[in-house]
């Protein structure tokens, strides 16, 4: 009787977890759309059905989320409406004039939506569509475009204010509660992928998917941050420490990144031995982290594992001292270096484990003084896919104003008021083209079932409550689609468009000819803005995707540039914001997307050893013991390695490779077999530059057969 | 108090102004009790933040409707 208790209480909790979270937003959405409704009607708005939609797109499962946006897009509307009032009154006379000045505004609003991918883009998003849904509509009769713009700001605000309402405070899944327990999972999550990655070296497919996963977690991760942070008291206070937590999360994986590149090359090219001694440290790295592996860390125990990793880091250091002895005599100078290099890479790795669960364990207390420092998480700008972004959506507003003013359509203003407000929010969607070909289909659906309330169910009933009755089922299903993330177009746009033509207006007008127009209309608009996104100009051609290759390759060079505040953390989130900044459209075109990963791995490995050696190098420095001669080859490094990234070619390559070997060759005279490593700046600086040497070896990295032709063209031209 | 603010000639209802106004002394007393760690005591701060913000712009509105 027992066993079964138990065995239902634990299936009851996976319910609560999955399938019940999403009955709980559901039964939030339609709470939040019936009480929007209510209010609207009983307020006298004109248009329900605009608050409504608003709930709709505010609408999130999280409810940082929907306060953080809903904030936001509440801004954006006034920004929207603030311009839009400006615009018709300068030129609402001309209608193509006004065409083509709200193609400018639109377009600047999805570019900036584009380049701010965080909840800024909210309140671009939503500037841009206030200014359609007022500015249409104001341009037939512009006398009334005032008292329009402030019933639509009080419809959308309406919406907002509900959508926050509901979501905060009945029932909420917070942003901190998701952080927490994130923050919790994260350590063990690693510390699986690295004993499963040692056990099985060779799944470079599991091993690539794992650490894009980490890279777009440490960006979405950051969001979440800002968002609780906003939210919630708790996260608010710790809001530096979670910056650091997730900072020394992404070190932690470039690092993983260069030990599991140079352990591949090593059981490539050498015999038992070295292995075996490499093995040998790693064993305790591995025994160490065995027992965490998958679980979830508290931050307690983050503290006592912190601990434990400390003692254990001096039993790794003298076993790497007693292999290295061993090993003196039976490597040859260059198995040395790479032996010397994977034990330092090692010892880092464990290090920074230890560092990152101490980091963790600050977040128990109130006040720490890790509080007190600055990190940054910065964003990398695309201004090409920014620019690309904004050129389509005012070549959308072109075509559709053109389509609407040649064929003088009396549904033509709707429309034109569809395709861009879809062009507009699809735009911060990971594939807008997918997304705006899922809605299609959505609103396809919704023209069929809100023609049939509107015109079949709507008259024979009477009543606020019959009317929610009558909603409730097509809500139901929009809502619970719009939780798969595989069908979350299709259910946005039956949930967006059922209402639009749906809900009554107010007070209630029957006309059927109207209903149909609009959404003959309506499939018309969104097929149209399909059919452009995904073949005229779409997100991922081949254009887009040799700039984000460009700008991943231009991480090293920039890292070169002086006087850099927090220029590791830069490096570090900048890197991950480029890799997740297409993986939406990856799966479009895996081959394209696999040569960036390529790419960002060796860019963070680099990257990595260039920030040490300067780290080195300043120590020495203050030590006053730098040698001139070093200094000046390492300017020539600086020129070589930015002309190699900026323009990669075989010749450049070659120069480099030369410059490595020139300087790892005046170094060896330098140290002294006796010395150790961690008192011997000689030696890293050494093992650094073979990191270097190794990664630029790589010749499918650059890709150089293809890309010396191509680019070179272009450079050329 | 005036029962309707005018801006630029166009006319709007005080609440209005006040809602907003509201919204800033609900950020204001947010922070203050915030930082004396009250949120610690409390079952359900989204809750309790609402209920907050509705004595405030409550009694605002009682300062315009007397």
């Amino acid at each position: 009787m027992s066993v079964n208790l138990a065995s239902i209480k634990q299936a009851l909790a996976s319910w609560a977890k999955q399938e019940g979270l999403t009955l709980l937003f559901i039964i939030q959405g339609l709470i939040a759309i019936f009480l929007t409704l209510w209010l609207a009607m009983r307020l006298e708005l004109p248009q329900p059905a605009v608050a409504c939609i608003t709930v709709i797109i505010v609408m999130q499962p999280q409810s940082g989320q929907v306060l953080v946006k809903g904030a936001y897009r509440f801004l954006g509307t006034i920004i929207g409406c603030v311009a839009m009032l400006v615009l018709v009154a300068l030129v609402a006379q001309e209608r193509v004039l006004f065409l083509l000045v709200v193609a400018i505004w639109i377009g600047l609003c999805a570019a900036g939506a584009m380049a701010f991918r965080d909840y800024r883009s909210y309140a671009f998003v939503l500037a841009g569509y206030t200014a359609t849904l007022i500015g249409i509509p104001a341009v037939q009769n512009p006398d009334a475009a005032f008292m329009m713009a402030v019933w639509r700001l009080l419809e959308i605000g309406l919406g907002i204010v509900c959508a926050s309402v509901i979501s905060a405070c009945l029932l909420p899944q917070t942003s901190t509660k998701a952080m927490q327990q994130s923050v919790k999972k994260r350590f063990g999550e690693f510390t699986a992928f690295v004993l499963e990655n040692l056990a099985e070296p060779d799944n470079q497919q599991q091993y690539e998917h794992s650490m894009l996963l980490f890279a777009t977690q440490a960006v979405g991760w950051e969001n979440l941050r800002n968002v609780s942070s906003i939210e919630d008291y708790v996260s608010k206070q710790r809001k530096q420490r979670l910056a650091r937590l997730n900072q020394e999360f992404m070190q932690l994986t470039s690092r993983y990144a260069g030990l599991h590149s140079l352990l591949q090359r090593v059981r490539l090219h050498y015999d038992n031995d070295i292995t075996t001694a490499i093995d040998s440290c790693l064993a305790i790295v591995k025994d160490t982290i065995a027992p965490y592996r998958g679980s979830s860390l508290s931050s307690q125990q983050a503290k006592q594992v912190a601990d434990i990793i400390a003692t254990k880091q001096e039993n790794l250091r003298l076993q790497i001292r007693a292999e290295s002895a061993r090993m003196t005599v039976l490597l040859s100078e260059q198995q040395k270096l790479d032996f010397d290099t994977a034990c330092e890479l090692i010892y880092r790795l464990f290090d920074e484990m230890r560092s990152y669960c101490d980091t963790q364990a600050s977040l128990l207390t109130e006040q720490h003084p890790y509080e007190h420092e600055s990190t940054r998480f910065q964003t990398k700008l695309n201004p090409v896919g920014a620019l690309i972004t904004g050129l389509r959506t005012s070549f959308i507003v072109l075509t559709f104003g053109s389509v609407w003013i040649a064929t003088a359509w009396p549904s033509g203003n709707n429309f034109a008021m569809v395709a861009i407000a879809i062009s507009a929010i699809v735009t911060t969607t990971p594939n807008p083209a997918r997304s705006a070909r899922q809605i299609t289909l959505g609103t396809f659906i919704a023209c069929l079932l809100g023609s049939l309330v509107n015109l079949v169910v709507l008259p024979q009933i009477d009543g606020f409550a019959l009317l929610c009755f009558a909603l409730a089922p097509v809500y139901v299903m929009g809502f619970y689609l719009s939780t798969q993330p595989k069908f979350a177009g299709y259910g946005m746009g039956l949930l967006i468009f059922f209402t639009f033509g749906a809900v009554p207006l107010n007070p209630a007008v029957f006309d059927p000819q109207l209903v149909i127009n609009n959404y003959i209309s309506l499939v018309l608009a969104q097929a149209m803005v399909a059919v452009i996104l995904t073949v005229i100009i779409p997100a991922d051609n081949g254009y887009v995707w040799s700039r984000l290759n460009k700008e991943m390759r231009l991480q090293i060079p920039t890292l070169f540039k002086p006087k850099q505040a927090q220029r590791r953390q830069r490096f570090e989130s900048q890197t991950r914001d480029l890799l997740s900044q297409c993986y939406g459209f990856a799966g479009d075109s895996p081959e394209q997307y696999k040569n960036l990963i390529r790419m960002s791995f060796a860019v963070q490995i680099i990257g990595h050893a260039i920030i040490e050696m300067e780290e080195t190098e300043q120590q020495l420095l203050s030590e006053k013991s730098v040698n001139h001669d070093w200094l000046q080859q390492k300017e020539i490094l600086k020129q070589y390695v930015t002309a190699l990234f900026e323009r990669p070619n075989a010749m450049q390559q070659g120069i480099l490779l030369e410059q490595l070997a020139t300087m790892m060759d005046w170094l060896r005279p330098q140290i002294s077999t006796l010395s150790r490593f961690e008192s011997s700046p000689p030696k890293q600086l050494l093992s650094h530059l073979h990191v270097i040497r190794n990664t630029v070896l790589d010749s499918h990295l650059f890709n150089l057969s293809s890309v010396t032709s191509r680019e070179g063209g272009n450079y050329a031209a | 108090m005036l029962r309707e603010w005018s801006l630029a000639g166009a006319t709007f209802p005080a609440i209005t102004g006040l809602f907003v106004l509201s919204l800033l002394v609900l950020w204001l007393v947010d922070k203050l009790i915030g930082r004396m760690g009250v949120y610690r005591y409390v079952w359900h701060p989204s809750l309790f933040k609402l209920c907050l913000f509705v004595c405030i712009y409550s009694l605002s509105a009682f300062w315009v409707y007397q």
